[in-house]
């Protein structure tokens, strides 16, 4: 760890305490040189840290920045990677390049403030300002051939749980795995596998998560209308750190027992879309009907207007907000 | 057993993982799958060809992996000129999903007929439940033919590109 974050891990575990420079110093084997360097550092990046004349430094209140060294002690397994940027085109693009380089990684993490190239389904962008999001991409080694679906599907479960356990909030999902509050989309994941050329099976799976934290000035016009965040405008103690940590944590549990189906129990009950008329193309033919149930590999099972069942298992659905089947 | 529990089990095979379903009792025979002719064929036959003939050295190489050979493909069809089969590398779903030819809508498709394709190069994208993958080329060459069309449902095994 470098040496800001061994400083920035000290004062979060110290929360709240007036901390002298000599104090850390001797506790983290450093000079009060590097120390001061280090505070200088963190507060140009934003971090709180106040500085009390002859006293020492303190922080008042968990850092909502995100950083390795508050990240990395909230997490119930440690991964082989966690890389937090300040600003990055994709996590779902650097997961893949360090995937290239590393072809073995049972879990790693990469979180960004901000993203320049955020993407969704098929290209699409993901709005990603700074500051006021999450976005991170999750590595897990695909450990069955089945996994990869299973993981999409938990993913939106994990996220739910995180957000209701550090929150008041219900979001819903929306199949596959959009989460919607109040009307608006407020996160999206974004799954890909990673073939082994070799064998032609999923090696790895990426889990790109993008969470609107808090409400962005500036939203596209497009988006507008569409998109919302967790806490809008309204002022909160919970941190993006808390966030990921415990999104990290619930998808974990989760992945350890994607055989067992349990899960899906929840994303059926959290699935706002069940009941409602839903809208698909199916070989560029518009199609709709009700959408009945969710089976147990997670496809999406919809009585047509014909009277036909169709198991969706691909593509995506639109439904019309307000509108009952 | 009379057409609506037909019906009903039809709805039942269709929404679970089942690929074949038999059922026999009283005086009724069902019979249901979801397996394609085409897939099983594709299947078996690569099996058969190994036994018929010895596979050039290239081709063997290329039989773990999602690209086979023309004589895979072929089958039980002896070839006349098996040098020349052999120049073409098919490259396989390896998933059942949908296949999408370029990154995103309004842009151009990864790679065409007469494109110069290089090892890793990504040729298309499959999608299932929303896990989107990659479809890298283990091979470098030219791509001869392409036999999916944008958004195409793929079955397992179903031959995507041939790479000559």
């Amino acid at each position: 760890m470098k040496t800001k974050e061994k400083v920035l891990q000290y004062l979060t575990q110290h929360k709240g305490e007036v901390i002298s420079g000599q104090e850390m110093a001797d506790n983290l084997a450093l000079s009060r040189t590097s120390i001061w360097k280090a505070i200088r550092s963190l507060q140009t990046e934003g971090f709180k840290v106040e500085s009390i004349t002859n006293k020492g430094y303190r922080l008042a209140t968990d850092p909502d920045q995100l950083s390795k060294a508050i990240l990395l002690p909230m997490l119930n397994e440690q991964p082989d990677v966690l890389e937090v940027y300040p600003t990055i085109g994709s996590t779902n693009d650097a997961a893949k390049a360090l995937i290239n380089e590393r072809p073995i990684i049972h879990k790693g993490i990469l979180v960004a403030e901000e993203q320049t190239k955020g993407r969704g389904r098929l290209g699409r962008q993901f709005y990603s300002p700074n500051q006021t999001g999450l976005y991170m991409s999750l590595i897990y080694q695909n450990k069955q051939a089945a996994n990869a679906a299973a993981l999409t599907t938990a993913a939106a479960v994990a996220v739910c749980r995180a957000i209701e356990k550090l929150t008041n909030k219900q979001p819903v999902i929306k199949w596959v795995n959009d989460l919607f509050l109040d009307g608006r989309k407020i996160c999206g994941i974004l799954t890909e596998g990673i073939l082994n050329l070799e064998t032609g099976t999923i090696d790895s799976v990426i889990v790109g998560i993008g969470l609107n934290v808090r409400h962005a000035e500036m939203v596209p016009e497009a988006f507008q209308s569409i998109i919302g965040s967790l806490f809008g405008k309204e002022e909160t103690t919970v941190t993006r750190n808390q966030l990921a940590a415990e999104i990290i944590n619930q998808l974990d549990v989760l992945y350890e027992a994607l055989d067992q189906t349990d899960y899906l129990d929840e994303y059926r009950k959290r699935c706002f879309v069940l009941g409602q008329k839903v809208y698909f193309n199916e070989k560029k033919q518009n199609m709709s009907g009700i959408a009945e149930t969710i089976d147990d590999e997670g496809g999406l099972v919809v009585k047509l207007d014909n009277g036909q069942i169709k198991t969706l298992r691909y593509g995506e659905i639109s439904i019309k907000l307000g509108e009952k089947g | 057993m009379d057409f609506a529990q037909i019906k009903e089990l039809l709805a039942l095979v269709d929404q679970s993982t089942l690929r074949e379903f038999h059922l026999q009792m009283d005086h009724v025979v069902v019979q249901m799958s979801k397996n394609s002719h085409e897939m099983r064929k594709d299947e078996a036959e690569p099996l058969t060809a190994e036994r018929k003939a010895p596979l050039p050295e290239s081709t063997q190489s290329a039989k773990a992996s999602n690209t086979f050979s023309n004589e895979e493909i072929k089958g039980l069809v002896p070839t006349s000129n098996p040098e020349g089969e052999a120049e073409g590398e098919y490259v396989r779903s390896p998933i059942v999903g949908v296949a999408y030819l370029s990154p995103s809508p309004d842009e151009p498709a990864f790679k065409k007929v007469g494109d110069q394709v290089a090892v890793g190069e990504t040729l298309c994208i499959i999608e299932a439940m929303k896990v989107m993958n990659e479809i890298k080329s283990e091979v470098s060459g030219t791509i001869t033919e392409v036999f999916v069309t944008d958004e195409q449902v793929v079955e397992y095994h179903q031959p995507l590109f041939r790479i000559s």
